[in-house]
């Protein structure tokens, strides 16, 4: 997994835990952009994105009590987000009542399409790129190759086969490769 | 000579997720290396997919266009005051009940007083000899005794008001309506609540941590013990609100579970800065 710079929440943790709203703004204010890299990246929409990393931190909040700290703050918020981001995906499908695969579609609205992130240069490519990826390679090549996520653990939070989490991660890369050599 | 090379392009496109997995075994991968040695196009094909990697583990963390802690803070149910008037969200039916069962309870006892003054019993001087002085009572100001008016302590008057109850017997039952009928004191003050065992065991607990903290303030990051220091007086104004409303409706089980609500998110902060690290 990408290492952000280590950052002592310990008090912040226990302050928000028991209901302090400042003190889980501080840890919104240090986490947010993490968090929202990877909901915006799996999703392939800022505007989603924002929406999404709002109902990280209102999860964040609610489930803070049972955070017990076995592992970093930073590491167990990254979960919760990636979890929402799974789930946002399955209710969206249902929602759209999906009967082709996600090899078969791009999955992306209108409004995703038009939320290109500006950037530049290679960057500006790749991003661009994995926008048009489908949604379940995407969100692998997302948490494998840019999260650092293995594929046992991207296995399990997917519902997949550590060998299709692979297969999919491969055919991300192909297509990204082709993309960027266009 | 003849020079083995029995990989093909497409048998390499079979095995390079494998290769790029290190799923493949020192021979696999021997092979793979060997073919992409010697075909350009595999070659290409196992640079480009490397670049791909490598501009992805860089890529930087975004920021969203705008501040989404608003929205955040908006949706989020606040936790510490669970009682009485909660920020912006309005004042439960219940604790308006409470309220107006205090404010009666408390108008009673000044109606009385003002009553029995009028009738020319002795003049209504507290024990102490203390000043009259004006207490309000939702909006409207009435004069009374000052010493023993005691309709709601303020924050740090809280535990004094439990520490003190703990060491003092049970008020005896009418025993300031007789006062007040000999015309010696008044008191307009809620009903003898006597505290559970574990409010006072609560309250103990709550004492010695609060001494704990005084302590540790010097090792404490400022910010931290403004924090601390903010919530407990949060927490010290529920506590004083359901102490209040359960003068007028002891009984209630929802205002007592409201009380230890708040003394044991009280307890619970004190335990977690007294375990908090110091900062030298």
């Amino acid at each position: 997994m990408q290492s952000s710079a280590p950052t002592d929440d310990s008090a912040d943790v226990a302050l928000a835990a028991l209901g302090d709203r400042r003190a889980f703004e501080r840890l919104y204010r240090t986490h947010v952009n993490r968090v929202f890299s990877v909901c915006t990246r799996m999703c392939g929409s800022r505007v989603r994105g924002e929406e999404l990393t709002q109902d990280v931190f209102v999860r964040a909040w609610e489930k803070l009590p049972q955070f017990r700290g076995e592992s970093q703050f930073s590491t167990w918020i990254h979960r919760v987000a990636v979890n929402i981001v799974l789930t946002d995906r399955k209710n969206e499908g249902r929602a759209r009542r999906r009967m082709v695969e996600d090899e078969s579609e791009t999955g992306e609205t209108p409004t995703q399409r038009a939320s290109v992130m500006p950037m530049h240069g290679d960057r500006m490519d790749i991003t661009a790129a994995m926008e048009k990826l489908p949604p379940g390679a995407r969100q692998i090549f997302v948490l494998h190759d840019i999260e650092g996520y293995k594929h046992e653990e991207i296995a399990e939070m997917c519902g997949i086969t550590a060998g299709g989490s692979k297969a999919q991660l491969h055919r991300a890369r192909l297509l990204l490769r082709e993309a960027l050599k266009r | 000579m003849i020079t083995e090379n029995p990989m093909t392009c497409s048998e390499l496109d079979d095995l390079l997720a494998g290769y790029f997995e290190e799923d493949l075994d020192a021979a696999g991968r021997a092979r793979v290396e060997q073919h992409a040695s010697t075909c350009l196009r595999c070659q290409s094909l196992i640079r480009d997919i490397d670049d791909v990697r490598a501009t992805a583990a860089s890529l930087p963390d975004l920021s969203p266009s705008r501040d989404l802690w608003k929205n955040i803070d908006a949706r989020i149910q606040p936790e510490v005051v669970s009682i009485g008037v909660s920020h912006g969200r309005g004042i439960s039916r219940r604790w308006l009940a409470a309220a107006a069962a205090l404010l009666i309870v408390a108008s009673s006892g000044v109606t009385y007083f003002a009553t029995s003054r009028m009738v020319g019993n002795a003049p209504a001087v507290a024990a102490g000899g203390s000043a009259p002085r004006d207490i309000r009572l939702g909006g409207a100001t009435v004069e009374a005794p000052a010493a023993e008016v005691a309709v709601e302590p303020g924050p740090d008057q809280t535990e004094r008001r439990v520490a003190s109850e703990n060491l003092n017997p049970p008020q005896r039952p009418g025993g300031e309506a007789q006062a007040a009928a000999r015309g010696t004191t008044l008191t307009v003050s809620r009903p003898s609540v006597a505290p559970s065992a574990s409010e006072i065991e609560l309250s103990n607990e709550i004492r010695r941590l609060q001494t704990v903290l005084e302590q540790r303030k010097g090792q404490l990051d400022p910010a931290t013990v403004k924090v601390v220091e903010d919530n407990l007086a949060l927490i010290d104004r529920a506590v004083s609100q359901a102490r209040a409303a359960l003068s007028a409706d002891p009984a209630s089980g929802f205002l007592n579970d409201r009380m230890d609500d708040a003394l044991q998110k009280k307890l619970e902060l004190l335990r977690t800065v007294a375990m908090l690290p110091s900062t030298t």
